[in-house]
C-alpha cells in the first residue's frame, strides 16, 4: 500500500535526493566498487605476485596501459567522483550524513592531489624537483599506496554511509525509498 | 561559463603524451653538490606504448638560477652510457637504460669550460611500504567481494521497485522494511 499526494513540481536535486535517490546511489556505489576493485588489483599484483610496479596497471591495464597511465583519466573519475559525492548528499540524514561528508571530504583533498598531478602534466613543469608529475603526499608514500590508501579513506566511510542510510529506521527520515522494504514479488517492473 | 568550459576542455584533453607515463619515478640520490650546481638521479620508467625500460636521469634542480649546463656522462659501474638532454623534462638529461641494486653511477657535469665529477652513487634497495600491505589486500578484498555482492543485490533490487519518479511520498509503513 502506497499513499500518494500530488505535490508541487520538483526541481531535479529534490528528484535525485528523493525518488531517484535509491537507483542514482546504488548504480554510483557499483561504479565505485569496480574502481576500487581495480585498484586492488593492482595492489595485488605488487605485493602479492611481486610484479615490477610499472607493469603492475591493474586489470583494465592489460588492455589498455596508456588508459592507466593517463593523468586524464584518474583526474576525471577523482571529479566525477566528487560530483557524485556532492549530489547524493542531501539524501542522507543524521549519522549517515556524517560518514557521507567524511568521504566527500577526503575525495576533495584527493582530488587536489590528482589537479596539481593534471597541472603539471599540462604545464609542463613538475614540483618537488621531480623530472615527472609528483602530488605533496607522494613526498612521503608511493604513489601506488598512496592512492590505494585514498580510495580505501574513501570507499569505507562511504559503504557505512549508505549502510546507515538503507537501514529500516531510516524509512521515516529519508525522502527516498532506499530503506523502504523490497517490491512485492508480483509487482510490475519499471 | 565559457571560460569554466574552456579550462575544462584544456584540463579533459591535455594529454601528457610527451611525458613519462608512470608518474612514481623513483629518486636515487639527491642534493649531491657538483660546483655551483644542485643535482639528483631518478629512475622514471617511459611510457612507450608498448615498453617500459626505466631510464636513468639527472636532474639538474637548480637549472634556471646557474649557468647552463652543457654536457653530461654516466657511467654506471665504469661502463660509459649514452645521455642527452631529455626531450620531456626541463634540466633533466636522460640516459636510455636504467641501473639496479647495486650499481655505482658515477656522474660528471660541465658548464663548457669547468666540469665536476659527483660523488659516486651506489644505487639501494626500492623503498618498501611499512604498512602490512599483504594483510591489507587480503582483508580488503574479503570486505570488497561482500560489499560488492550486496551492492549488486541492492542495485537489482532498486529496479524491481516500481519507477516513482515524480512522486514525493514514501512507501507506506504497512511495506515493511528490509
Amino acid at each position: 500500500m502506497t499513499g500518494t499526494s500530488s505535490a508541487p513540481k520538483q526541481g531535479f536535486m529534490e528528484k535525485l535526493n528523493g525518488p531517484w535517490h535509491e537507483r542514482a546511489l546504488w548504480v554510483y556505489l557499483l561504479i565505485v566498487v569496480i574502481h576500487w576493485v581495480e585498484h586492488l588489483f593492482q595492489a595485488a599484483q605488487i605485493w602479492i605476485f611481486n610484479m615490477p610496479r610499472p607493469e603492475a596497471l591493474g586489470a583494465l591495464g592489460y588492455a589498455f596501459p596508456w588508459l592507466v597511465r593517463s593523468e586524464v583519466m584518474h583526474f576525471t573519475y577523482a571529479l566525477l567522483m566528487l560530483i557524485g559525492l556532492v549530489l547524493l548528499r542531501p539524501g542522507f540524514h543524521g549519522a549517515a550524513r556524517t560518514w557521507w561528508t567524511a568521504s566527500l571530504v577526503i575525495q576533495g583533498w584527493h582530488l587536489i592531489e590528482h589537479t596539481l598531478l593534471q597541472a603539471q602534466a599540462v604545464a609542463g613543469q613538475n614540483l618537488f624537483g621531480s623530472p615527472v608529475p609528483t602530488s605533496i603526499l607522494q613526498q612521503f608514500v608511493a604513489r601506488p599506496e598512496l592512492h590505494l590508501l585514498y580510495n580505501l579513506a574513501v570507499f569505507v566511510p562511504m559503504v557505512v554511509a549508505v549502510w546507515l542510510h538503507t537501514r529500516p529506521d531510516q524509512a521515516e527520515v529519508n525522502a527516498c525509498t532506499c530503506a523502504s522494504a523490497p517490491a512485492p514479488a508480483g509487482m510490475k517492473l519499471a | 561559463m565559457g571560460a569554466v568550459t574552456a579550462v575544462m576542455w584544456t584540463v579533459a584533453t591535455a594529454s601528457p603524451v610527451l611525458a613519462h607515463g608512470d608518474h612514481d619515478a623513483h629518486v636515487l640520490a639527491r642534493d649531491i653538490k657538483a660546483g655551483p650546481y644542485v643535482v639528483s638521479l631518478w629512475q622514471v620508467y617511459p611510457d612507450t606504448g608498448d615498453s617500459m625500460e626505466p631510464r636513468l636521469i639527472v636532474m639538474v634542480d637548480d637549472g634556471a638560477a646557474s649557468a647552463p649546463v652543457t654536457d653530461v656522462s654516466v657511467e654506471v659501474d665504469s661502463s660509459p652510457v649514452a645521455v642527452a638532454p631529455s626531450t620531456t623534462t626541463a634540466d633533466g638529461w636522460e640516459t636510455s637504460q636504467g641501473v639496479v641494486k647495486g650499481d655505482v653511477i658515477a656522474v660528471t657535469i660541465s658548464d663548457g669550460s669547468d666540469a665536476w665529477r659527483l660523488e659516486p652513487v651506489v644505487v639501494g634497495e626500492t623503498a618498501t611500504s611499512l604498512l602490512p600491505m599483504q594483510w591489507l589486500i587480503y582483508i580488503s578484498s574479503a570486505l570488497t567481494a561482500v560489499t560488492a555482492v550486496w551492492v549488486a543485490a541492492r542495485t537489482a533490487r532498486a529496479w524491481r521497485r516500481p519507477s516513482r519518479s515524480g512522486e514525493t511520498t514514501r512507501p507506506s509503513p504497512q511495506e515493511g522494511v528490509a
